[in-house]
């Protein structure tokens, strides 16, 4: 007992001390651009909440359909394979394990039930209908900018859906992060519950941009470092943190390290198809982002992200320089010998080189060119290892996106092999993963298998 | 490009004619006065020299996979054609489909060997099928070559005899003064000699000769058997040229897929039938209800379209609504714990008990313990299952790459609902058998498929239908207890196996305890018994059947038994080796174990391995051996481990018994092949099934050695005997696995008790 | 309407941009030397030379094919090297089932093409994507070693 005792003093202490700092620089993530800030009713110069002005005539359903692809419910509301909304999906914590739940509209187990006030408290608030605190999993700390009337548009569309009766999975957490209570401590002093507020020293698109990132994609949830109380940390707003397993990279204008030295126009087609070409593609949770959310966004919409994350202050992160040039076609030259790791190359020469090739550029096709790419040029080899063990299998206005996941097939050992392997080839430093850590990997990616497909 | 077509599409067209000609002669039943073991020519030979067909009452090698001799099969087979042509070509027919085993061009050997023929003059030809013609036509359980021997060995003869019959009576002279050497006759008196072209008409128009009037030849004779030959189909296989299933194309020929439900059983209700139709090159779909027979046609959703990629396109886009109702639910790792939980008890009604099992335990010398395991495992040979099927007048054309063509017929008939006399079927060269090719599943599909399309249609299976639509090699649990005597042997031996059976009553295909035990474990006292599983994923015969598995399981008991005892690994084996065998009723070909060349395979092969030398820490060396497939087999793993477990392999020794050797590469291919095969398997290869589903869905999963890891030194001796020769594509696999796993042992002091090593963290080094 | 060209001789094709070389081959130039065996890059048996490279035809569209010369299994022997090693494979009796040794033949050849000389270790990078159900390794590394052995 006071062990226990002792625990919950020690996280109300960290929880306090994080607060603390935070609420000084941390807590608004659009505090970067200045405060010359209004109400949005006051806001005279465009509208940038809500759908798009293609859409300005539409159906509440149909706005609302498009704006639940903006804040992404989908990703994490749906099990890989499963119905879209039904939730279960696990999210790994290194607390412990948490499921979405079933945001269809069933009576019993979704939110057929909700009223708009009980609706708006679980997406502002963090509260749901029984009066209980919602994880932050939920990302309401983000969508606690959204506008009320988007969030009923949400609703409306939700509630068209086919009521799926799935009862939500019970959360996996350690104690004392199983007690709900002390949610509201940490609701009260990490959300900030308030609306979008625009900025008219910015401009009309940098004001969608950023009600789009932070209302509605809650880019940084994934993008932006986590302080101790686990609550977003925006004095390095957007400079990359390892979430769920994988690294949500820096997306701040540093050169080196984040996206200050790609163009709009990769930015643009990263963001909408999951790939520029040079500098690789998504994977993983970006891949589900651009695939189920960031894809959808009419072109006006994500120009305007663009105009966004251009204006986020540089933060350098310590990734080294991106290598954009290719290895040598002979397998045994090119990198310094030291970092060969002899196994990693026997397992890339079977199961990799045919598309990626010895020199990085893929002979198949830009999607597999592993050269320039931010994810092999990250000595930690995080998403390396992440995408070997999960592959690829995406469909994009621009192709297919394919690799096969060598998770079932392969041990970590071989795994890390060929991750250090790829890094130290391609990349700008070799990574020295161990079996451990892509187990560790794994760990925090761990999904329920997908069924095997229809055939 | 024209002759692409072609030459899938008209065969050969006199080869064609032949065959209908032979196929409306009345049954043998019906026509006494040619009767059983009677040589006949057919008529109309004249033209294109001399052809034979021989019949051939009694199957040569009475024991096949499954035993379903038909009756028509007994009583009239006709085997090998020969055509020698005025050219001196000889043309001879391989009946038995070329499964990767090599038996295209050990078939020809065979016949070449006693005909006498030039080995450069002889072009071997795939027949097409008919059981009636032809007799026993498939390619398992390494019987092709014991089942014709002497069936092509008479042929070889038969034909020389009529050929020396035609020359003796042109030249006068008596025939038992005419030579036969290199495709020419000789008579050395008169120093007269003719090629065989020459003579091919008149031979055609001797009379037959009685089978037991020939003298076939002895081994010492022997000037192209045993010596080492290319594969008759490389220089097609090197350029490319159509030769297997997967090649065929005919003129309007259109591309089928199908789908079935990922779990097992279950049956479709309904699929977007209107949006797959819509689909780019899509010509057709529709729902097959099937047999609800897994080796026929379960049913599920047929794509007809322009292309493969097209057909492939659409299957992606498919939604079915299965009905599960009946559906497979189960999980291999459910099976795992289960039969943990219950292999400690020994059932009460055992299948076997000899002795007094519980006096031997009170009073051994020393006792062990121990339970083993391993996964199913897929087949998944390189080319994935397909055939080509053409419904037209009435008459199904079928152009099939499968291990048993002759066993697919009446059920293509069953399926297509039409008598087999309706049915042809060529068979292709085949990308890979393995045993998955023994079921027909695949062709009964294209033919069900192809009576629905106006149109010649190919069948071609994804390699994820290929994993998904598996017949499994089934996984297995072993409960193992021995016991010492006094004088370090074997006293007892209980077993407790747990399997599966699909009815429950008898156990699974491939699911069934093997006969190796008999021979290779000796013990007074002896009690077996099985729990069997109810299972609805299909399992079927996968490379030596049952051996491959269980044989890890039981000489790896034996050598922890070789342990207990104190005694050497090898001498407690040789000790072990069952000499009381009863002797077997002749007629039982399939089965030729002999102690004596159990024991010799086991000592040379000791002997090539260097049993007894000392090895530096960290290396050891592991034997094993089995009666497998009518082979005797011993194989000998030397390698090192080290701190990660990573597994060097130094040396593989085989060494196996397998009477003559036809073809010395292709023997030496399939012994080197197999153990690779094995050691793959061993290490890496496992198949999880979840609620009913395949979770490996394709190499990516399911990581057979690529060639970096490959083991490169891998050596094969034969103990070559005049023992009737027996096959070579299955033997040299049950034993590597315990031979490995005694070897890490030994290097070691770890006991592999579980497959794949890879679960138990072992990988092999490069 | 695209046009490719393989093994030297141009053709115009009218189908889907995004259809893998692969099919286009077999089903409708009838060149079906080049096999199907996984269709994700993990087999081998469908290697092609895409520009002098040896590459998976099940993954390069044709779209991806641009003006590079494809050469397949069927042309490979009026190369020199291509000659050579399809010789030695003859020579050693590589094949068992066969299934898989177009996709090692292209390979081999666009290894000598590259490196006339490899050592084991060549070998290894270059033929490790080719997987052989038979297990027809040993034989396969030997056969390039003597093809090189031919190569002047
Ligand atoms: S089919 Fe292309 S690599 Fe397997
Ligand atoms: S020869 Fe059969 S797969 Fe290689």
């Amino acid at each position: 007992m006071k062990k226990r005792i002792g625990a919950v003093v020690a996280v109300i202490v960290v929880v306090g001390l994080g607060f603390a700092g935070w609420l000084v620089l941390g807590r608004d993530p659009m505090s970067f651009a200045g405060n010359a800030t209004v109400a949005l009713e006051d806001y005279r110069d465009a509208t940038v909440t809500g759908a798009p002005a293609q859409l300005a005539g539409a159906e509440l359903v149909k706005r609302g359909e498009y704006l639940t692809h903006a804040a992404d419910c989908q990703a994490c509301h749906t099990v890989p394979g499963g119905t879209p909304f039904a939730g279960g999906f696990a999210i790994n914590m290194p607390f412990g394990t948490l499921y979405s739940t079933n945001i269809t509209p069933d009576k019993e187990t979704g939110i057929g039930t909700y009223t708009d006030a009980q609706f708006l408290a679980a997406v502002h608030q963090g509260i749901r209908a029984d009066g209980d605190y919602l994880y932050p999993a939920m990302p309401y700390t983000s969508y606690t900018y959204m506008t009320d009337a988007d969030a009923l548009a949400i609703k409306a569309y939700l509630f068209t859906l086919a009521p799926v009766h799935a009862p939500a999975k019970p959360n996996q957490l350690s104690w004392p992060f199983s007690q709900r209570r002390l949610l509201a401590a940490w609701t009260a002093m990490f959300n900030p519950d308030e609306r979008f507020r625009p900025n008219i020293g910015q401009s009309p698109q940098w004001n969608r941009g950023a009600y789009l990132a932070e209302a509605m994609g809650h880019c940084g949830e994934c993008h932006t470092p986590r302080n101790l109380a686990y609550a977003l940390d925006n004095r390095s707003k957007f400079a990359g943190a390892l979430t769920a397993g994988w690294r949500a990279y820096n997306i701040t204008g540093d050169k080196e390290s984040g996206i200050g030295d790609w163009n709009d126009e990769d930015i643009y087609l990263y963001l909408s198809t999951g790939h520029a070409s040079g500098h690789g593609g998504a994977a993983g949770p970006m891949g589900e982002a651009t695939d189920d959310s960031l894809s959808y966004l009419v072109p006006d919409d994500v120009h305007a992200l663009v105009s966004y994350l251009r204006s986020i202050p540089a933060h350098a992160s310590d990734l080294p320089r991106t290598v954009t040039t290719p290895a040598p076609p002979s397998h045994k030259e090119g990198m310094p010998v030291a970092d060969a790791d002899a196994r990693g190359e026997k397992i890339f020469a079977g199961a990799c080189a045919s598309c990626h090739d010895w020199t990085g550029v893929s002979p198949v096709t830009g999607f597999a060119t592993l050269t320039g790419v931010r994810a092999v040029n990250d000595p930690s080899a995080a998403n390396v290892a992440q995408t070997v063990v999960h592959g690829v299998n995406r469909t994009t206005a621009g192709g297919r996106i394919f690799m096969p996941a060598f998770g079932a097939g392969y041990s970590d050992d071989d795994i890390a092999a060929v991750a250090n392997y790829v890094t130290a080839r391609f990349g700008a430093k070799g990574a020295h993963l161990t079996a451990k850590d892509v187990a560790d990997l794994r760990a925090q990616a761990a999904q329920p298998h997908k069924e095997a497909p229809d055939g | 490009m024209a002759d692409t077509r072609s030459s899938f599409a008209q065969s050969d067209a006199y080869l064609s004619a032949l065959i209908r000609e032979v196929r409306a002669a009345p049954a043998a039943r019906a026509l006494p006065a040619i009767g059983r073991r009677t040589l006949f020519k057919l008529a109309g030979a004249g033209a294109a020299g001399l052809v034979l067909g021989f019949r051939l009452g009694d199957a040569a090698f009475a024991a096949e996979v499954g035993n379903d001799n038909t009756a028509a099969s007994q009583s009239l087979a006709m085997n090998a054609f020969i055509r020698i042509a005025p050219d001196n070509t000889i043309t001879i027919y391989s009946k038995a489909p070329e499964i990767g085993q090599g038996i295209k061009t050990s078939f020809g050997v065979i016949i070449a060997e006693e005909l006498d023929a030039d080995w450069n003059h002889v072009v071997m030809e795939q027949a097409d099928i008919n059981p009636k013609v032809y007799g026993y036509q498939g390619a398992g359980g390494s019987t092709s070559i014991p089942r014709a021997w002497d069936q092509l060995r008479q042929a070889g003869a038969g034909a020389k005899a009529m050929l020396i019959a035609a020359a003796a009576e042109l030249w006068g002279v008596d025939p038992s003064q005419i030579t036969a050497k290199d495709s020419v006759l000789t008579h050395a008196a008169s120093g007269r000699s003719a090629p065989y072209g020459s003579l091919a008409v008149a031979a055609a128009n001797m009379p037959v000769p009685d089978p037991k009037s020939l003298i076939l030849k002895t081994r010492g004779q022997y000037r192209l058997i045993g010596k080492r030959y290319r594969g008759v189909d490389d220089p097609k296989v090197v350029s490319g040229q159509p030769l297997f299933g997967i090649d065929v194309q005919l003129p309007g020929m259109v591309y089928a897929s199908y789908t079935k439900c990922p779990a097992a059983g279950g049956k479709v209700r309904s699929f977007n039938v209107d949006e797959i139709k819509a689909q780019r090159g899509v010509l057709d779909a529709f729902a097959l209800n099937g047999t609800g027979l897994s080796v026929e046609v379960m049913p599920g959703v047929a794509i007809i379209a322009k292309d493969t990629w097209s057909a492939f396109q659409a299957k992606d886009k498919l939604k079915v609504d299965w009905d599960l109702s009946e559906a497979s639910t189960e999980s291999s790792s459910q099976f795992s714990a289960e039969a943990k939980k219950i292999a400690a008890d020994f059932p009460k009604k055992p299948d076997q008990d000899v002795g007094d099992m519980d006096k031997s335990f009170a009073n051994a010398v020393k006792t062990a313990e121990a339970y083993y395991d391993y996964p199913f495992a897929a087949h998944v040979p390189l080319e994935p299952m397909n055939a080509t099927a053409h419904w037209h007048d009435g008459v199904l054309e079928m152009w099939v790459p499968t291990q048993q063509p002759d066993r697919g017929l009446p059920l293509i008939a069953k399926v297509a609902g039409i008598p087999q006399e309706n049915i042809v079927m060529h068979q292709t060269r085949v990308g890979g058998g393995f045993g998955r090719r023994l079921i027909n599943d695949y062709t009964c599909e294209a033919a069900a498929i192809a009576q629905k399309v106006n149109a010649p249609v190919k069948l071609q299976w994804t390699r994820e239908d290929d994993f998904s639509h598996d017949f499994y090699r089934p996984a297995g649990y072993h409960q193992f207890k021995g016991a010492i005597d006094k004088d370090g042997r074997i006293d007892a031996w209980q077993e407790h196996f747990i399997t599966f059976t699909a009815d429950g009553k008898k156990e699974a295909s491939g699911a069934n305890l093997t006969d190796n035990l008999k021979y290779s474990i000796k013990a007074p006292n002896l009690r077996r018994a099985k729990t069997m599983f109810r299972l609805k994923i299909p399992t079927g015969p996968w490379r030596a059947p049952g051996d491959n598995a269980q044989v890890f399981a039981a000489q790896s008991f034996m050598h922890e038994l070789s342990l207990a005892s104190g005694r050497d690994h090898v001498a407690f084996l040789l000790d072990a080796v069952n000499r009381e065998v009863p002797e077997l009723a002749p007629k039982d070909k399939s089965i030729n174990f002999s102690p004596k060349r159990a024991s010799d395979v086991i000592k040379l092969c000791a002997e090539k391995a260097g049993w007894g030398k000392t090895l530096p820490k960290g290396s050891g060396l592991g034997l094993a051996w089995c009666y497998s497939h009518a082979g005797h087999v011993a194989q000998a793993v030397e390698l090192s481990v080290d701190a990660n477990k990573r597994i060097k392999v130094e040396r593989i020794v085989v060494v196996l018994d397998v009477g003559p050797v036809i073809d010395m590469a292709g023997s030496e291919a399939q012994a080197q092949g197999a153990s690779t095969d094995a050691l793959s398997t061993a290490i890496g290869l496992k198949i999880t099934i979840e609620n009913g589903r395949i979770q490996e869905q394709n190499y990516n999963a399911y990581p057979i050695l690529r060639m970096p890891f490959a083991p490169m030194t891998i050596e094969p001796y034969f103990i070559q005997s005049d023992n009737p020769p027996t096959g070579m594509g299955e033997p040299a696999f049950p034993a590597l696995a315990p031979a490995l796993g005694n070897a890490i042992f030994a290097a070691t002091g770890e006991r592999v008790r579980r497959l794949p090593l890879r679960d138990l963290g072992y990988s092999l080094a490069i | 309407m695209l046009s490719l060209t393989i093994n030297g001789q141009s053709h115009q094709i009218d189908l889907p941009e995004d259809m893998p070389l692969l099919w286009v081959l077999r089903d409708h130039l009838n060149l079906v030397g080049t096999k199907y065996g996984c269709g994700i890059a993990q087999c081998g048996v469908c290697t092609v030379h895409v520009g002098g490279k040896p590459v998976r035809s099940c993954q390069l569209t044709i779209g991806g094919v641009g003006t590079r010369a494809v050469v397949t299994i069927e042309a490979i022997g009026q190369t020199p090297n291509g000659a050579k090693v399809q010789q030695a494979w003859m020579e050693a009796a590589v094949p068992q089932c066969g299934y898989c040794q177009a996709g090692q033949i292209m390979s081999a050849t666009a290894l000598l093409n590259f490196n006339p000389h490899p050592d084991d270790s060549d070998i290894d990078a270059a033929m490790a994507g080719n997987l052989c159900r038979c297990g027809t390794y040993i034989r396969i590394r030997q056969a390039i070693k003597n093809a090189a052995a031919k190569t002047a």
